[in-house]
């Protein structure tokens, strides 16, 4: 049907040149898929989604390994990509799982499809895709994400070549190694930073301007001196601002700027890694809000293609099944699918008033007025703008905090489980709760600073000496002591000075800090 | 003219096959996994398919490895989390186990839990323990000048067969050729006279003669870990000799209060009953030395393996023998001690009686000490100046 008022590509060529076309293996799947894009596509306007421009390549199991394990295509290589790479395929190979979509976040945007997928889970896939490009155009967190990523991750890759050649190989590896095992640790908020230069001298300024105004302390002779004694002193241009001034979020950017000893390839080293860990942030921060939304329209797009007779009865039944498998429930692990979807799909019931009556009941309980029933379509339905607008607007902890509640929870069978162990060390999973106020909390505490532990740079000079020291902001829950004594050798290695890292052991409740002068490490209690 | 609609979406296919990167990645991943098999070593050693096995069969075995990590800061593990179920859930169910490491294939969903098997022939892993062990002390002695098998590249000739062509002399030869007769050097029109072809002479070293004297106790108090230690330690040992010094000499002698010479074999499978005189091992050993190993023209390495139950009286003895030994000028004398009940009266009678930095004394009370002692026994790094 959209056939007749989109002509295809093929009714532009001239009708002379209209030579029959040499097949090839694919033709009438390539065919298929795009035809069956189009109405997809058609119908995601319909529903008012707002992607970029979607390119959709098809590419065998192992280039969506590949791509999967390094997270843009054509990015650095390291061998970390490379374990990625082996567990996908390995899981790939035994049958344990698959990955059905892969898509970038870049305008245009670039997805993948599974070469050997059924055509009917590539059109799945396919409206899960706009789902996300639509995501990633709108949501307010991803508003300062480079849109160039891939092509900049190019770029990136082929410096790092050349420095491999002029360093040589294990040099860059260990140096990337180091890098990496810190890259979490970038400020979202401040994406773009100085040089060292621009930046020491606008802390310097501002230490200069905040400085009190110097005044004399009176004296009993002032008064024979008359009124001109009573000029202020100007303040010291003579001062050294602390550095940073304010505990910095950005370490890897602050390492960058402030390491004593790094080479200029270093530097370039850490700021593509700081480049694609802030690229990657808010990927990390919404992954149930864009999985969600994406499964929310995926379900809705094809139940629509099956409604209107474009895709066959078998198909239907397929893409359900798959549908399925995507937003299965995990007794242990929360599906990030399932608990998106879940909340959007309540969101509508409850904006268009089709809650259950017990539903509806607990609500009027909790004095929240209930919206009439809507009758009509879903694209003119009350509930897709507000739809829209929650997830323009939240992230994660936010939508989760917002609009998470007790029928969520019910509707999906949540718990809150703890871990016990017996007495021969093996440890069960033990429900302990089944409130939704407890299983709320216990999601958004795991998703402080999304689940990365908070780390600020306190003193790039500590002890006058060039030291680095770093704080743990504590938010309740202990570092991993083992991962402490393993990580900052790496940090060692790029600022090539003793170490500090302050934390809470949340046992005893006892400020600890770690030292590390790149042979020993030592542990002591503060108060 | 109108825009085409699929302007903003569309469906495409490319030729993929060169992409390899994955694949270079993992390789270079695994090969860091193999790099950190020496960190485990210690389990590998007393590793019972490896040590029952022909130390030069080609088979491999299959080491449980953890694939690499890069660490970072993270939280302690989880105590708690949340999950979904069929609504029958209530507080105090268990809902699920957390496997312990290694317990199946599947990988954790916890970074660094995932373990896989990575196949190291016998080989690889004897090269990784031999890397650190060498016969300590070792003096040239002997006369014989022994030609090794080792053949050593060390020359470059003109005119020979082609099998062992030098590409880059081969190369420099032509350019100097064209440059002498075209006035450029570049590469062109190599002709068999540029062929450079690099020869061998077999390597002529002086070898140091030497001998290993095993003596193990195979008394009735021997237990199984006992001898399954005993075992290991010389699986490793006649391994290493015979890879790095094929010239030594292996005596092996086993014994509960009386001592015999043995075969290999034999050493390795024979079991007694009885009591236990360590004196009987160390007079043989005397006496086989006497007999055919004169200290001037051998380095003798006495090694003694035993629980330390011996009876009393024959501590003294025991280290009036070892004594000689080490008065006939033996370049080590070690006294393995094996077994869970802690130093024996042996070990103290050797210890305060003997003053001689050629004498060892090791306790292994653990299977992953194996390696720590064939380290304190093979120490190549005690050498006299």
């Amino acid at each position: 049907m959209s056939k007749e008022s989109f002509p295809s590509n093929h009714e532009y060529q001239d009708p002379e040149q209209e030579a029959p076309v040499p097949h090839y293996e694919y033709e009438d799947e390539d065919r298929e898929l795009d035809e069956a894009l189009e109405n997809i596509w058609d119908i995601a306007h319909e529903f008012h989604l707002d992607p970029f421009p979607t390119h959709f390549e098809i590419a065998p199991p192992n280039i969506i390994n590949q791509l999967g394990s390094y997270g843009i295509p054509g990015r650095f290589t390291h061998w970390t990509f490379g374990r990625q790479y082996r567990q996908l395929k390995t899981m790939y190979d035994h049958g344990l799982s698959k990955i059905y979509e892969l898509v970038i976040n870049s305008n245009p945007s670039q997805a993948f499809l599974l070469e050997n997928n059924p055509p009917i889970e590539n059109k799945f896939v396919m409206a899960h895709v706009l789902g996300h490009t639509d995501f990633f155009k709108n949501n307010q967190l991803f508003a300062g994400t480079r849109r160039d990523m891939p092509e900049s991750a190019a770029r990136d890759a082929e410096r790092i070549r050349g420095y491999e050649e002029k360093e040589g190989k294990l040099a860059v590896e260990q140096f990337l190694d180091a890098t990496l095992a810190i890259e979490e640790h970038v400020d979202p908020y401040m994406p773009l930073r100085l040089s060292k230069a621009e930046e020491l001298k606008i802390w310097r300024d501002q230490a200069i301007r905040s400085q009190k105004p110097q005044q004399k302390k009176p004296n009993e002779f002032d008064d024979m001196f008359g009124p001109q004694n009573e000029v202020t002193a100007k303040p010291s241009d003579k001062i050294a601002p602390p550095i940073p001034p304010s505990p910095d979020r950005d370490v890897l950017g602050f390492i960058r700027n402030h390491a004593p000893y790094l080479e200029e390839w270093q530097r370039d080293v850490i700021n593509i890694v700081r480049g694609q860990s802030l690229y990657f942030y808010p990927q990390r921060r919404t992954k149930i809000m864009n999985e969600g939304w994406a499964s929310y329209w995926h379900k809705r797009i094809m139940r629509e293609m099956g409604d209107r007779d474009l895709i066959s009865d078998k198909e239907n039944e397929s893409w359900w099944l798959v549908h399925s498998s995507v937003v299965a429930p995990g007794r242990q692990s929360l599906n990030p699918y399932y608990l998106g979807m879940t909340i959007y799909e309540y969101l509508e019931d409850y904006h268009n008033g089709n809650l259950t009556d017990s539903e509806k009941q607990w609500l009027e309980k909790e004095n929240v007025p209930v919206p009439p029933r809507f009758e009509g379509e879903l694209k003119d339905s009350p509930a897709t703008p507000i739809l829209r607008d929650v997830m323009i607007h939240n992230d994660d902890q936010s939508f989760i905090r917002n609009y998470f509640n007790k029928i969520v929870a019910d509707r999906m069978n949540m718990y809150v489980y703890e871990e016990r162990m017996n007495a021969y060390g093996d440890v069960f999973q033990v429900v302990k709760s089944t409130g939704w106020q407890d299983i709320r909390e216990e999601l958004v505490n795991s998703m402080n600073n999304s689940g990365t532990p908070y780390i600020v740079v306190v003193d790039g000079d500590y002890n006058n000496g060039g030291e680095l020291y770093l704080r743990h902001e504590f938010e309740g829950r202990s570092l991993d002591p083992e991962y402490i004594r393993k990580t900052l050798p790496y940090i060692h290695t790029l600022w090539q000075r003793p170490l500090h890292l302050e934390t809470v052991d949340s046992e005893s409740n006892k400020r600890l800090v770690y030292a590390y002068d790149g042979k020993k490490l030592s542990k002591k209690i503060v108060e | 003219m109108e825009t085409p609609k699929n302007w903003y979406t569309s469906v495409s296919r490319q030729d993929w096959s060169f992409d390899r990167r994955g694949a270079q990645d993992e390789a270079r991943h695994n090969e860091k996994v193999k790099e950190s098999i020496k960190d485990n070593l210690e389990n590998l050693v007393s590793d019972g398919t490896i040590i029952t096995a022909d130390p030069h069969s080609k088979k491999t075995i299959k080491v449980p490895m953890r694939s690499l990590e890069l660490p970072r800061f993270r939280y302690g593990q989880p105590q708690e989390g949340v999950g979904s179920g069929d609504g029958s859930e209530k507080p105090g169910d268990v809902v699920g186990k957390k496997p312990q490491p290694g317990e199946d294939g599947e990988a954790g969903d916890q970074p660094g839990e995932e373990y896989y098997e990575t196949e190291l022939s016998i080989e690889e892993i004897q090269a990784m323990v031999f890397a650190d062990l060498g016969l300590p002390r070792i003096k040239p002695k002997g006369a014989q000048e022994i030609e090794s098998d080792r053949a050593v590249f060390n020359d470059v000739r003109k005119n020979r067969s082609a099998n062992n062509l030098d590409l880059a002399r081969t190369v420099m030869q032509n350019m100097m050729r064209n440059a002498i007769e075209t006035g450029k050097a570049e590469i062109g029109n190599i002709s068999p006279e540029d062929f450079r072809v690099r020869t061998w002479e077999n390597e002529r070293q002086p070898e140091n003669s030497a001998v290993v004297i095993a003596m193990a106790d195979i008394s009735g108090s021997m237990g199984e870990f006992e001898k399954y230690i005993t075992r290991a330690f010389c699986w490793w040992t006649v391994g290493f000799l015979r890879s790095k010094y094929p010239n030594v000499d292996i005596v092996f002698i086993t014994h509960d209060t009386e001592a015999s010479e043995s075969t290999e074999e034999q050493f390795f499978k024979r079991g007694m009953g009885g009591g236990t005189k360590c004196s009987s091992a160390n007079q043989l050993a005397l006496d086989i030395i006497d007999e055919r190993y004169p200290p001037d023209r051998y380095n003798i390495y006495p090694l003694h393996f035993s629980d330390g139950d011996n009876f009393s009286n024959d501590n003294e003895k025991c280290v009036d023998l070892v004594q000689g030994l080490l008065d006939r000028d033996v370049s080590q004398y070690a006294y393995v001690q094996i077994g869970l009940h802690g130093r024996s009266q042996l070990l103290n009678d050797y210890e305060s009686k003997i003053h001689d930095p050629r004498f060892k004394g090791i306790v292994i009370n653990e299977k992953q000490e194996v390696l720590s002692a064939l380290k304190k026994v093979f120490n190549p790094k005690e050498q006299i100046d």
